[in-house]
């Protein structure tokens, strides 16, 4: 079945994405200025769990009426495969970023949810004995005393089953007119809460396949088929006229928020210079959870 | 939010003891049972229903209206649910108690979430808020939980002080955290810094902003000028280890 807006082909495909656990950190400073230098070293080199361990982003800027102790502040969302990776990474980086940055306290953004993975009561040992805790409104706090002052961390962080790998592929005529498609897909999405895009901006240049041709040990390498450059030596899937292919990858607490993401970034990407929306899978057999273009996209002009 | 609401019929004539009336199994009470619970004025065996007219049904939550500053032993062994009291309560408000929430609006008397005689630990749990002043001993021997008092607070707050917070927005009364162990004793207005204390530094504890916030959440009536600013940091009591804190607001 065929399906455009504006111009732009809707692939009649799907993203295939996976369950992950996902933890939600919110984390507050005395002025914005440290709550994004807190929140961009804890996010960073978060892109995969290929290479990273962890896929992490920001989710939304908090206002002081919205965080735990009335300061600016951040809502991080985290993300890894296994459940027992999370407590791992956070204690990582919550340690490594957060606990290092002036300012900061880091509180737990998911604390209805049953499952609980232990951070503070790990990263209090740097305390040295000196640490002590206090409860407030039946959650536990750590307060570590640090040079500049002290940190506050909550003692545990909710987690829950999230999705990670909703995504959507811009095939363009140009190099330009992928990466204003992107952006404005990015920029649109940024609004949203729910959901975390990943990589550089967003945006991912580098789509991958599982495995490699040349390797047995390589877990994934680059997608080929969606290489404008590779157009005369491989299988393509690309269009005539397409020059250039960028993607999203949306994580998420549920599906109905990557559905939602998905479909509001798609239409801000669908404009001049786009050929069609497409979507990475690898045949509906490894991911459960499948985001099908056409059906999400049924609401739109 | 489900409860019912005990409203004082007349002044009480003597010395009250309230103790009995969130005793196990208070939230599930009826009108009629919660009525037969036993108080004693003066040395005179009474029940509940005598005192207080009773309405509203069966739940979490308990609303007590009148003067009840002779009345002792409000809250006593709370351990869940939130109980409101309209009026002044009298000694040993929110005794022993572990758990919930008991929000005065009003004052109240000494031995504020203290512990029994011959008991080693006072409030070990839930919040217990007084709008207005408290007595002395406020929070003695507390070992977790969070006591506000939004007026001034008497001699020896949180005398030997366990764990636990007790913030006061007011002044504190002479020998505050007379041998404190590790609690915090957070004070908006003046108290004297007493000699088992060292100072330590001024800062500005993101815990005090988020115990602040919670207060808010409460309906305590919080100063506004108290929300921001730095709190010199006392720590005491020198004999008994200095780990416990004196948070005093600065402007």
């Amino acid at each position: 079945m065929s399906m455009r807006i504006r111009g732009t082909e809707i692939e009649a495909t799907f993203a295939e994405a996976f369950t992950m656990r996902i933890a939600r950190l919110i984390v507050t400073a005395r002025s914005e200025r440290w709550a994004r230098e807190a929140a961009l070293k804890c996010t960073g080199f978060a892109t995969s769990v290929i290479g990273c361990k962890c896929e992490a982003g920001i989710e939304r800027w908090l206002a002081p009426d919205e965080t735990p102790d009335g300061r600016v502040g951040v809502s991080i969302l985290f993300m890894v495969m296994a459940k027992d990776d999370l407590p791992k990474r956070l204690i990582e980086r919550v340690g490594q970023t957060i606990l290092t940055c002036p300012t900061t306290a880091c509180y737990d953004g998911l604390p209805d949810a049953p499952d609980r993975v232990k951070v503070g009561s790990a990263l209090r040992f740097f305390g040295d004995g000196f640490q002590a805790s206090k409860m407030v409104g039946g959650k536990r706090y750590w307060r570590l005393p640090v040079m500049e002052g002290e940190f506050l961390v909550a003692e545990d962080f909710g987690m829950l089953k999230g999705i990670g790998g909703g995504n959507f592929l811009i095939l363009a005529e140009s190099p330009d007119a992928a990466l204003e498609a992107a952006e404005a897909a990015v920029d649109a999405i940024d609004p949203l809460a729910n959901v975390i895009l990943p990589f550089p901006g967003g945006v991912v240049r580098s789509g991958s396949k599982v495995g490699s041709r040349r390797s047995k040990t390589m877990i994934a390498s680059t997608n080929d088929a969606f290489c404008p450059s590779l157009r005369a030596v491989t299988k393509s899937e690309l269009p005539d006229g397409v020059n250039s292919v960028l993607e999203l990858v949306i994580n998420g607490i549920d599906a109905a928020a990557i559905s939602t993401a998905m479909k509001i970034g798609i239409d801000a990407a669908c404009r001049p210079g786009v050929v069609r929306i497409s979507a990475g899978n690898y045949g509906g057999k490894l991911g459960p959870h499948h985001f099908h273009l056409q059906q999400i996209m049924g609401g739109a002009a | 939010m489900s409860g019912l609401t005990l409203t004082l019929t007349a002044p009480l004539a003597a010395d009250t003891d309230l103790s009995a009336l969130t005793a196990d199994g208070w939230a599930s009470s009826t009108a009629a049972t919660l009525a037969a619970r036993p108080v004693f004025v003066g040395r005179v065996r009474h029940v509940v229903g005598e005192l207080f007219t009773i309405s509203g049904e069966p739940g979490d939550t308990l609303v007590l209206h009148g003067d009840l500053a002779r009345a002792h032993g409000i809250g006593a062994r709370l351990a869940l649910g939130t109980l409101v009291v309209h009026g002044d309560v009298g000694n040993g408000t929110g005794i022993a108690m572990s758990g919930g929430l008991l929000h005065v609006h009003g004052n109240a008397g000494d031995n504020l979430a203290g512990a029994f005689p011959g008991e080693k630990r006072g409030m070990t749990g839930g919040e217990l808020l007084v709008t207005g002043n408290a007595g002395d001993e406020s929070g003695a021997a507390v070992r977790r939980g969070t006591i506000a008092i939004g007026g001034n607070a008497g001699a020896r707050t949180c005398r030997g002080g366990i764990a636990g917070t007790v913030y006061v927005a007011g002044d504190c009364g002479a020998d505050a955290g007379l041998f404190l162990k590790r609690a915090s004793i957070i004070v908006g207005g003046r108290v004297a810094i007493p000699a088992g204390f060292r100072e330590a530094c001024t800062y500005d504890p993101a815990v005090v902003r988020l115990l602040q916030r919670r207060l808010l959440h409460l309906g305590f009536p919080l100063p506004a000028a108290q929300r921001g600013g730095s709190w010199r940091r006392c720590s005491g009591d020198a004999g008994d280890g200095a780990l416990g804190e004196l948070l005093l607001w600065t402007s």
